[in-house]
């Protein structure tokens, strides 16, 4: 045997060899299996985490379709629910006044539960701390816990319940309730909770966001469709993409035929190039100017037919994209009654005329008088002699002259006939004071011109322009009278303004200036400071009429060191 | 006594500020009275008022440096029934004084203006 099959000691060896292999080898089966139980461990986690990213991909959806919040909140709890196990719960949001949850929905998982749902639930127990803590919070062991005392009767039966808050700008707004899992709530499922309820709470958020868009956005469109006026609005194309109602029966082109449409379907043909320049203008500047300043011009109907508007122009950008919003206001209207004003008060102009004219007449009148009857008296008293009857008559025809000249001049003034042509500034303010010598001289009224160029020329019926004058010189002459001020001054001055072709002409006088509580209604018709014995007040509107409506330029008032000053700014030529 | 006889008497004060006005009635009032002064406003008006101390005071309102009113006024503080005939171009309320005996609107005429001096003078006494 020793020879056969070796020493015995070779045995032993061989069997304790053996030995060890089985001891090794089952090492590396207990190893084996313990691997694969840990690998069994990690299915398992590996098909949580699965679920959980499946749950949290559904709840993702459910923001990212922004339906109405109940429709998603009921959807992102059902995920939470399914997810972590739970099987009943609610959601709630917090009342306006922060004292209640208002219940948007409650699943009671089969379970009987007779609790009125109108009955009010206000905010203590468990929820309240997660209200406070705006965190997730959980009890496993509800029916010993303090909060029991709460539960009113018939609530379903409850084993364990979590809370989580759905937060907005780091305020606890509303909150899921989760309750019912099988074994209990752990650390994990809180997280989890936590995640889903900044689901609901995003949800919660972008349903308001949509609300209120939705809200003004309905509001702009009752207001834009309700609107007389035309709104209008534009892209950097210059093409409409809004168009109103008002716009449509201003104009009589539908929607659908106005938008996409170039703008310039509306605009006469006279305007095209300026349109076009200050629309590009706009664009390149950003601005369009000037920017909220009501513009009068026309527009163009349908029919080819025209119209006087009124037009504000706002300039806005939306990611980077330009457009243009018009409101347009049909001003024929308008227009009428202002002819009619302006017509009427030609017609009281007239009666002022004939004041002036018997306000310059009464002097030479009475001094004709007294000539006459003293001619009578020298022939009474024996005095009658060539020498006196010469002089008699050289005088009276002398104040007869002064009587004629006054009509002239008046009359050239108040006529309404002529021609708009250039005329000199500075000529013309010299005859006005000509024409005014007497009437403010008898007033003490000293009158300082200050022309830096009388060569300035500005374009329009002078005659015009030359009452209006007249009327703020008379208007600081009546204002001295009233105030009964010594040492009465007015200062012409007339300048060119930088290089826009514009000039300026000043009146100032220093009779204390104007109530700055009714400076701005001075040129409004019909207002006057002056008592009922005086005019009308209407001067002050037909110079603020003639100068802007007439010659397009701007007639303003305002308080200067020691009086008024009134300033005309017109285009020179 | 005729009016021509109490024209005669009397001494007057004529304030206007329009010569040839001015002229005209002087010239028309010194064939009928016994003394006329002239002067060209208020201020002058009342200095000469001072001075002579007329019998009648007719004065035009609106004058430069004084006017009617402000002259009356300070007449008035002196002689409270003094003999006022205010001469107008206005028909207002404003050109009139409460103590003047008579307001004319001018034209002036010879024989309104002679008439309301004797008046004025008899009220006056």
């Amino acid at each position: 045997m020793k020879n056969e099959n070796g020493s015995y000691e070779e045995l032993v060896a061989e069997v304790s060899e053996l030995r060890n292999r089985v001891a090794e080898l089952e090492t590396a089966n207990l190893l084996l299996q313990q691997s694969g139980r840990e690998h069994q461990k990690d299915v398992v986690r590996l098909r949580q985490h699965e679920a959980e990213i499946e749950a949290l991909l559904k709840g993702s959806r459910t923001v990212l379709e922004n339906q109405e919040f109940k429709v998603a909140a009921r959807k992102i709890f059902d995920y939470c629910c399914s997810l972590l196990g739970a099987t009943a719960g609610y959601v709630a949001l917090l009342s306006s006044d922060g004292t209640e949850n208002e219940v948007l929905f409650l699943e009671a998982g089969g379970l009987p539960c007779t609790v009125d749902p109108s009955l009010p639930m206000p905010i203590r127990g468990l929820r309240e701390v997660s209200y406070r803590t705006n965190k997730a919070v959980y009890d496993n062991d509800f029916i010993k816990s303090e909060w029991m005392k709460f539960m009113p009767e018939g609530h379903a039966a409850l084993d364990n319940v979590m809370f989580s808050p759905l937060i907005i700008d780091s305020k606890t707004v509303g909150i899921m309730g989760l309750a019912n899992k099988k074994g209990g709530f752990n650390e994990n499922d809180a997280k989890m909770a936590e995640v889903f309820g900044e689901y609901a709470a995003i949800a919660l958020r972008n349903s308001r966001t949509l609300e209120l868009l939705e809200s003004s956005e309905e509001m702009f469109r009752s207001v834009a469709e309700t609107a007389v006026d035309a709104i209008v609005s534009v892209n950097s194309k210059g093409n409409i993409i809004l168009w109103n109602q008002g716009a449509g029966k201003m104009f009589g082109y539908s929607l659908e035929e106005a938008v996409g449409k170039p703008i310039t379907i509306i605009i006469p043909d006279r305007y095209l190039e300026s349109h076009r320049k200050s629309f590009l203008k706009a664009l390149s500047t950003n601005t369009y100017r000037p920017t909220g300043d009501i513009v009068e011009l026309e527009g163009r109907r349908k029919d080819g037919s025209e119209f006087p508007l009124e037009l504000s122009l706002a300039l806005w950008k939306v990611k980077g994209e330009q457009y243009v919003t018009s409101i347009m206001r049909d001003s024929t209207l308008r227009k009428e009654k202002d002819k009619l004003v302006f017509e009427q008060s030609q017609q009281i102009s007239m009666g002022e005329l004939l004041i002036n004219i018997a306000h310059h007449w009464r002097q030479p009148l009475n001094s004709i008088g007294l000539i006459i009857q003293n001619i009578e008296d020298d022939y009474k008293f024996h005095e009658l002699n060539e020498e006196n009857l010469n002089l008699s008559v050289s005088t009276a025809m002398d104040e007869l002259d002064r009587l004629s000249e006054t009509i002239d001049s008046f009359s050239r003034l108040y006529n309404s006939e002529g021609y708009a042509k250039s005329f000199h500034v500075w000529s013309s303010v010299k005859k006005c004071l000509d024409i005014m010598e007497i009437y403010l001289k008898g007033n003490e009224i000293l009158v300082n011109t200050e022309f830096t160029d009388r060569e300035i020329t500005i374009n329009g019926r002078e005659a015009k322009f030359s009452q209006a004058l007249i009327n703020i010189l008379t208007n600081s002459a009546d204002n001295f009278k009233a105030t009964g001020q010594k040492e009465r001054e007015i200062i012409i001055k007339s300048d060119r303004i930088g290089d826009f072709g514009k000039a300026t002409i000043t009146i100032a006088d220093n009779g204390g200036g104007i109530d700055e509580k009714i400076i701005d209604r001075i040129f409004d018709p019909y207002f006057t400071t002056k008592g009922k014995t005086r005019g009308a007040g209407l001067g002050l509107y037909l110079a603020k009429t003639i100068i802007e409506r007439e010659m397009g330029g701007k007639l303003t008032v305002k308080n200067v060191n020691r009086g008024v000053e009134f300033s005309i700014e017109v285009i020179s030529t | 006594m005729d009016n021509i006889e109490i024209l005669k008497q009397l001494s007057v004060l004529y304030v206007e500020d329009d010569t040839l006005i001015r002229k005209g009635v002087v010239r028309l009032l010194r064939r009928r009275c016994n003394e006329i002064f002239e002067a060209e406003n208020g201020k002058v008006g009342l200095e000469m008022y001072m001075n002579y101390n007329p019998d009648i005071v007719i004065t035009d309102i609106e004058m430069p440096v004084m006017n009617g009113l402000e002259m009356l006024e300070r007449i008035f503080e002196h002689n409270e029934t003094q003999a006022v005939i205010i001469v107008t171009a206005y028909n207002d309320e404003e050109y009139k004084h409460k103590k003047s005996c008579r307001v004319l609107i001018k034209p002036i005429i010879n024989k309104e203006l002679t008439d309301a001096i004797v008046s004025c003078y008899k009220g006056s006494r």
